[in-house]
């Protein structure tokens, strides 16, 4: 019987028989060029429907963009796939708009009504303050919730992703580590950061393998505090140097030497300065971040271990990139943002060891709707 | 192995790859239950392929009508499969001579019609789901608010009112000149028994350095400082006064503050949040609210107006008072007085004329000496 290999299989992904042999020791995502002009148009169709329905095509448009997308990236040879469905975040929605946004609303505008009614502005403000921490953590579960839904509808060759673990248990810790974060001035952020990503990440198997994480801030605390610095001192700069640069160009612009435009465009760009600036410095938290997440994941018995070879500067090249296409497009091209995640992801992922593929089974289908809604995310990748 | 319905027929002891030409390669499956690529072979009969496993396993029958194709695939020039329905099983068939043998058996999986049962599912869900989204915004949230503002007590709406003068407007300063909130009070009481509002009400004048009034729940009015001091003629504000009466009568205030929490509700879970979703949220939050109010500002510029030809009073002050409000008005009030359906107001224009044409009244609200005390009420 002849073979039925493809080009991009690596060597020995199947053997006469028929059936898989040993995947080769290094592993790495591929993301297969082109699609582009599919992909923009699917986002082009789905921004117009959406806007003549009222945004509720967008279920099925984000449905089609993500299948798309999912589509491009292979592993040996074999493409992911996004099996979830239109009718599902629309049943999602549907659900969370009468079970929970509108009974909710209504309560909370009656009592509201009460508590102004009775002069009780003190106990107005605590419960409004309660309900601002209880829609936090209805927040927190949904987050939860859309990564498990997301998970779940990610199969490669058939077989799906599977997060386990509890969406209320995550918004609790979640609840308290926002306090902590907030008492703490923001220090206590690469800990929460780091706890949340363990969290996820040992929440998660892929064909019966566990994921299991141990990372902990202790390796991000010393680049979180350094970043935080240098974004401070590079916000400040820029800001003086724009207040220096304001009174001039003001000059310049009333007495007739910079016309109408050219004095918008140039306050526009000026202004943007600062986020660019923030971005820098974040970028190097950001790499440090996932490779140390990355170097901290073991998978399945096997202990297969990955690595997220990306730095800071790859990073800000990447986020600034994403930003300019934003920005100069106007968000038309905002499919190039997710093309250039995907190619990051598969730059910079790699799998170290051998994927044990003949003892990797079925991972159950998970009923979960309402996390993409409640989050009110709708990020596409 | 089970032979389906439509193989029922076939002379005893038959089977499929009898009847049909059976190939040998070009074609891998996925059986659900484990990423491991089985090498298989496919033949084709008039209603269904079957798969045979290079391993020896079980044939497996995919009648054509559960077999779902998976669009799009990499690489794209192979055909993917889900066959039998079988949520995690996939064939993939490699060989173009297969894929064009498979075509041949079913075209419809390659060309479903444009009117199949999911489009059409999809698009009465998106039409109902819009049509009840018309119908939360312009029955639903209105009789629902209406219902509010019925049921809610009295006693509760003035006390509303009256938290909000206090939180609101006292901490920027009321002005209390006793002879000009005495003339005040007596010209509200006046066209309010005009206007059938005959329980208590309570009108104030604040520190505000803007030109504007309102009507709070439980008939608690407040005008601005501002206002007063642009006010040329005691008829103008007589209109104004009027006009927030007019809400008051018609219960806008309590309404407008279940509205503003419902439609902003409504309008969220609509349109989902997120980075193009929540710009255009908040523009339809704003146009919709805009909505109502436009549909509330005509209501009581109505009832001001047949409250002003019942006290003689001339409208005339309305259309000047609007003439100068929309004369002043600049950069973004003059574009959105452009944009109607942005706008919280009906059109300057349309309320001029309304006024012009139902005005009947030909004095003035108040004497000159009362007037001018009046515009000393703040000092």
């Amino acid at each position: 019987m002849p073979s039925d290999s493809k080009p991009n299989d690596p060597p020995g992904a199947h053997g006469a028989d028929g059936r898989d042999q040993r995947a080769p020791s290094k592993l790495k995502l591929a993301h297969v060029p082109g699609g582009f002009a599919r992909l923009w148009g699917t986002f082009i169709a789905t921004v117009i429907l959406s806007i003549f329905t009222l945004t509720i095509y967008r279920f099925w448009g984000l449905t089609k963009l993500r299948t798309l997308l999912w589509s491009r990236v292979t592993l040996l040879g074999d493409p992911f796939e996004y099996t979830g469905n239109g009718w599902e975040l629309f049943v999602g929605f549907v659900k969370v708009i009468f079970l929970f946004v509108l009974p909710v609303t209504l309560i909370l505008s009656a009592l509201n009504f009460a508590f102004q009614s009775m002069g009780l502005f003190t106990i107005g403000q605590v419960v409004g303050f309660l309900t601002a921490i209880g829609f936090y953590w209805i927040f927190e579960v949904a987050v939860f919730l859309r990564f498990r839904y997301r998970a779940n509808r990610t199969s490669w060759r058939g077989i799906r992703a599977r997060v386990s673990g509890s969406a209320t248990h995550f918004a609790w810790r979640a609840l308290l580590l926002a306090a902590g974060v907030a008492l703490t001035l923001g220090l206590l952020y690469p800990y929460a950061h780091a706890y949340f990503m363990r969290y996820k990440l040992n929440a998660l198997s892929f064909g019966g393998l566990k994921v299991h994480s141990t990372f902990s801030s202790r390796t991000l605390c010393g680049t979180f505090i350094l970043c935080g610095i240098m974004s401070i001192v590079l916000i400040s700069a820029i800001t003086f140097g724009l207040m220096l640069m304001v009174g001039p160009m003001m000059m310049l612009h009333f007495s007739g030497g910079l016309t109408e435009t050219s004095f918008s465009i140039t306050t526009v760009l000026l202004t943007l300065l600062p986020t660019a600036a923030v971005l820098l410095p974040a970028a190097w938290y950001w790499a440090r971040f996932y490779r140390e997440a990355a170097k901290s994941v073991r998978i399945g018995e096997q202990r297969i271990d990955v690595a997220y070879d990306v730095y800071g500067w790859r990073l800000a090249r990447y986020a600034l990139g994403n930003w300019a296409i934003m920005i100069f497009s106007l968000g038309l091209l905002w499919p190039m943002t997710w093309l250039r995640k995907i190619d990051l992801i598969c730059e910079c992922l790699t799998i170290n060891k051998e994927l044990p593929i003949e003892q990797m089974m079925q991972e159950a289908h998970d009923p979960t709707q309402v996390g993409e809604e409640l989050a009110g995310g709708f990020e596409i990748v | 192995m089970i032979q389906p319905r439509w193989a029922r027929n076939w002379p005893a002891g038959s089977r499929l790859s009898e009847h049909a030409r059976r190939a040998d390669s070009g074609a891998y499956y996925f059986d659900g239950r484990s990423p491991i690529k089985h090498l298989v072979s496919i033949s084709f009969a008039r209603d269904a392929l079957t798969i045979y496993p290079a391993d020896g396993g079980e044939p497996i029958i995919c009648p054509y009508g559960l077999t779902r194709r998976i669009e799009p695939f990499t690489p794209r020039e192979h055909l993917a499969l889900r066959p039998n329905d079988v949520s995690g099983a996939r064939l993939v068939i490699t060989d173009p001579a297969l894929i064009a043998q498979f075509q041949a058996h079913a075209p419809e999986i390659f060309a479903p019609p444009f009117l199949n049962r999911s489009r059409i599912l999809r698009w009465s869900a998106i039409g109902a789901t819009m049509l009840a989204a018309v119908l939360v915004f312009t029955v639903v949230i209105p009789a629902a608010t209406g219902l509010f503002a019925f049921l809610v007590p009295d006693t509760m709406k003035r006390s509303v009112g009256a938290s909000t003068v206090k939180q609101v407007f006292e901490p920027l300063g009321l002005c209390t000149a006793p002879k000009g909130q005495a003339i005040l009070d007596t010209l509200t009481g006046d066209l309010a028994s005009r206007i059938g509002l005959d329980a208590e009400l309570n009108i104030h004048v604040a520190k505000v350095p803007i030109v504007n009034a309102f009507a709070l729940p439980g008939r608690h009015l407040v005008l601005t400082r501002k206002l007063l001091e642009k006010a040329e003629s005691s008829a103008e504000l007589a209109a104004v006064i009027a006009h927030e009466l007019g809400h008051a009568k018609l219960g806008h205030p309590t309404e407008a503050y279940f509205r503003r929490g419902l439609v902003s509700a409504v309008t969220d879970a609509l349109f989902g949040g997120g980075f193009v979703a929540g710009g255009m949220e908040s523009v339809a939050a704003l146009a919709i609210t805009f909505g109502y109010s436009r549909e509330d500002e005509t209501a009581a510029d109505i009832i001001a107006i047949n409250a002003l030809n019942d006290a003689e009073i001339t409208a005339q002050g309305m259309v000047d008072f609007f003439s100068r409000s929309s004369e002043s008005e600049s950069g973004l009030g003059n574009v959105l007085n452009k944009l109607d359906w942005l706008s919280t107001h009906p059109s300057d224009g349309e309320r001029r004329k309304r006024a012009a044409e139902l005005g009947t009244g030909r004095n003035q609200a108040l004497s000159p000496d009362a007037w001018r005390a009046l515009k000393e009420i703040c000092g």
